[in-house]
């Protein structure tokens, strides 16, 4: 569903990953994968939480835990975070460290 | 929904009329840093808790002697950042730029220093005069991290000292250091970062339009930043303060730069990493730590379900094998001898005098003070499981559920603490970070049953079920547990309109239980308790009395007899006779009166043959539909104040106790009449 919308949308997010099409939400990284957070989806008031625990544009994630349903957790910074899977839905990545 | 939520004070914090010439050290630092334990070392019993003025936030204030000089501690909440996220950060910043502590002592966790030095970076920017306690060396260690103190001090360029509280290791540096601050020995010259390259001009724009209308005591540069930011506090403020036409101006750049806060945080990561590539090595990522290797079974979504039911077990079980024989033995060989002594000692006093001490009194507030051990053990199990970092678990696996009802994880917490008693329950919602979800954890609180509760049941049920009463009393509290779930998910359609908040939440490292942490937990929540029922339960419990004795000093033609037999009818739904209905109502100003008020009515004591003289009264119908109804009752007083505290208003208040009420009664009528029509 997520993927659909994102489809219908595709030039929102195009300067992100100009020549592929690698984004995707955090919510589809796998445990044990990495990603490089791109942008933010949220409102403002969560996206500040967000930052203020480690998340900003550009960091490397790694997942530590997702099964798919439910919270998930990921390790950024050094910290341990376990995120909503609605909250890391609105969250785009890319996968793998940046460049 | 904002966040703002504006609550009277119960406790104002008596900050400027004590000891006005002492030093005020202020406490900050991130969650999970440590901070408490440092404030608990430094301050002992010497220590005050109450409510920041205005909020319901908990306010800790102490004094502790810095080598020979008497000094104020006060620990500020603990927060992520001082973005106007929520009352808390607001609270921290606030104190720092109006209160202007002589010393800032930052507490960061040498193990997660990158994310704890975001603080730092917030700090930096407010001239506080700073120091920075590197706690937690210990567990950084036990990681594999190394951190350079020095080089950490020279690039930030306040003192930083290295320290592990757990174990009161660094401390006395620590004194020496802020001493040295205090005394002008040593002065801190922090270097705030400067926000990413791409937004530097527009924040001097911004700077140079407010520039003469910044309202004290806010820096300038900071309240630039925290526009930039979009911080709602600091926008409401400045729109006030400036001219229509100049806010106009700020506000344009302010539209054309939204995402400017994720520039400013970048800022602040960027001033971090700068930081750590000098003070810091790590081992290569891939070690599988202590943390990863427990939370593979705590943080299972399946496993942990079980994990925490079995952990949750063994907290009841402890609670009831070793807290029951203890009240048991209160109420025996402490109340009843009591009791017995203060009547003899008032024979010559007037009767009233003897009924009001020693049945409204004593009786009252002393069968209240009973469940202290329970308490207790409750406490002490709660504030292991909080301090060795489980409970972040507890709320991670039981997420899915809570979804149900619109909430999130960290709603559990406080429900689960509604298992020993309500109103800690109520005041625990305080974790929550959005409004509308604490709200309604609130509301739904008083129907997670609390001790009190039990022991009604726990006396009633083997009367008239004998060896089924196990499967009763376990029916009782599945039965409470759905209408919660159900309430909740009713409530959050209703009113809430389906909306939810984020669940957002650091996953602490384990760390081993810190013993001072814990007792001072279990002794302030212990205290709290008994404050109560010396204070509101006490009044209600003379009230009660006073009822049942007026006008004649006969029970069964007092006023309370004739309250029962007025509103008997409403008791015939549910299969009560008048007596039952009045042990109802005695429930409020405490659940467990129910059993004292039925000795009462039934002119016997609870020893003396009061389950045979129940059973010969009543028929199970009448039992089962009596257990139900006490279950799902309207909160006790004790509950309904701290409700009334918490949300500051009566509407939801007594919203909540509306919704019980209706709740309890047609529970109790279908439950007699789906008893009676088995043939029960």
């Amino acid at each position: 569903m997520r993927r659909h919308f994102w489809f219908k949308r595709p030039h929102r997010h195009r300067h992100y990953f100009p020549g592929q099409g690698d984004a995707t939400y955090l919510s589809e990284i796998t445990a044990g994968e990495e990603a490089t957070i791109l942008a933010f989806h949220g409102g403002r008031h969560v996206n500040s939480r967000l930052a203020s625990l480690g998340l900003t544009p550009g960091v490397l994630v790694n997942m530590t835990q997702n099964y798919g349903h439910g919270p998930l957790i990921v390790t950024v910074r050094g910290t341990r975070v376990a995120l909503g899977r609605g909250e890391a839905a609105k969250i785009l990545v890319e996968r793998g460290a940046h460049e | 929904m904002s966040e703002r939520h504006e609550s009277p004070a119960s406790v104002l914090p008596s900050m400027a009329v004590l000891d006005a010439d002492a030093p005020v050290i202020a406490l900050a630092g991130q969650p999970n840093m440590g901070k408490s334990t440092l404030f608990n070392l430094l301050t002992g019993l010497n220590q005050h808790v109450g409510n920041w003025p205005g909020k319901t936030v908990e306010h800790r204030a102490g004094h502790f002697d810095l080598n020979g000089r008497k000094a104020r501690l006060v620990d500020l909440p603990g927060t992520y950042s001082l973005t106007a996220n929520s009352p808390e950060e607001v609270i921290a910043r606030e104190f720092i730029l109006r209160e202007k502590p002589s010393v800032v002592v930052a507490v960061v966790s040498a193990a997660t220093l990158e994310r704890s030095l975001y603080l730092v970076a917030e700090l930096s920017a407010l001239d506080a005069p700073l120091v920075v306690a590197l706690n937690m060396m210990d567990v950084a260690e036990q990681e594999g991290i190394q951190v350079d103190a020095h080089v950490l001090e020279a690039a930030l360029g306040v003192p930083v000292v290295p320290m592990t509280a757990s174990r009161a290791a660094g401390v006395r540096e620590l004194l020496k250091v802020v001493e040295n601050v205090l005394n002008g020995n040593q002065v801190p010259r922090p270097r705030p970062p400067e926000v990413r390259a791409d937004h530097r001009e527009v924040l001097e724009k911004i700077e140079a339009l407010i520039s003469e209308h910044v309202p004290a005591p806010y820096p300038q540069a900071w309240v630039a930043l925290k526009l930039l930011e979009g911080d709602a506090e600091v926008t409401r403020m400045m729109r006030e303060a400036l001219l229509p036409e100049t806010w106009e101006a700020v506000h344009e750049i302010l539209r054309a730069h939204d995402d400017a806060f994720l520039a400013v945080a970048s800022g602040r990561y960027e001033w971090i990493g700068r930081m750590l590539r000098a003070a810091m090595t790590r081992p290569k990522v891939g070690q599988i730590g202590l943390t990863e290797r427990l939370d593979r079974w705590a943080a299972h979504p399946l496993g942990g379900l079980f994990l925490l039911a079995g952990i949750l077990g063994l907290v009841f079980w402890l609670t009831f094998t070793l807290g029951t024989p203890l009240q048991d033995w209160l109420e025996g060989s402490v109340i009843a001898p009591l009791s017995g002594l203060v009547a003899g000692a008032l024979t010559g006093a007037p009767f009233w005098v003897q009924g009001l001490v020693v049945d409204g009194l004593i009786g009252g507030v002393g069968s209240v003070l009973t469940f202290l051990p329970i308490l207790v053990i409750f406490f002490a199990a709660f504030a292991l499981l909080e301090d060795v970092g489980y409970m972040a678990r507890a709320a991670y696996v039981m997420d899915n559920l809570m979804h149900l009802m619109g909430l999130h994880g960290k709603s559990f917490l406080p429900l689960f603490l509604g298992f020993g008693c309500n109103v800690p329950a109520v005041m625990g919602t305080r974790v929550i970070d959005s409004w509308p979800a604490r709200l309604l954890t609130i509301l739904i609180a008083p129907l997670v049953p609390c001790t009190a509760r039990m022991a009604v049941v726990a006396f009633i049920a083997p009367a008239f079920f004998g060896a089924n009463a196990v499967w009763v009393t376990w029916g009782m509290v599945l039965l409470s547990l759905l209408a919660l779930v159900v309430s909740g998910v009713a409530l959050n359609k209703v009113i809430f309109k389906g909306q939810r908040s984020a669940f957002i939440m650091e996953m602490p490292l384990y760390h081993i239980p810190n013993a001072r942490t814990i007792g001072l937990l279990v002794w302030q929540r212990s205290l709290a308790f008994v404050k109560k029922a010396g204070t509101a339960i006490l009044a209600m419990a003379m009230l009660v009395w006073v009822l049942s004795y007026l006008p004649n000093g006969d029970l069964n033609t007092s006023y309370l007899a004739r309250f029962g037999q007025f509103i008997e009818p409403v008791g015939r739904w549910m299969g009560f006779d008048w007596r039952l209905t009045v042990a109802l109502i005695t429930s409020f100003p405490a659940k467990e009166n129910v059993i004292a008020t039925l000795g009462v009515l039934f002119g016997s004591s609870p020893e003396a043959g009061l389950t045979e003289m129940l059973t010969a009264s009543f028929s199970t119908a009448t039992a089962l539909s009596f257990l139900v109804v006490t279950m799902l009752f309207i909160p006790c007083m004790a509950t309904v104040a701290v409700m009334k505290q918490e949300t500051n208003s009566w509407g939801w208040t007594l919203l909540s106790v509306g919704l019980l009420l209706v709740i309890s009664i047609a529970a109790g009528a279908a439950t007699y009449h789906l008893a009676v029509w088995m043939g029960l």
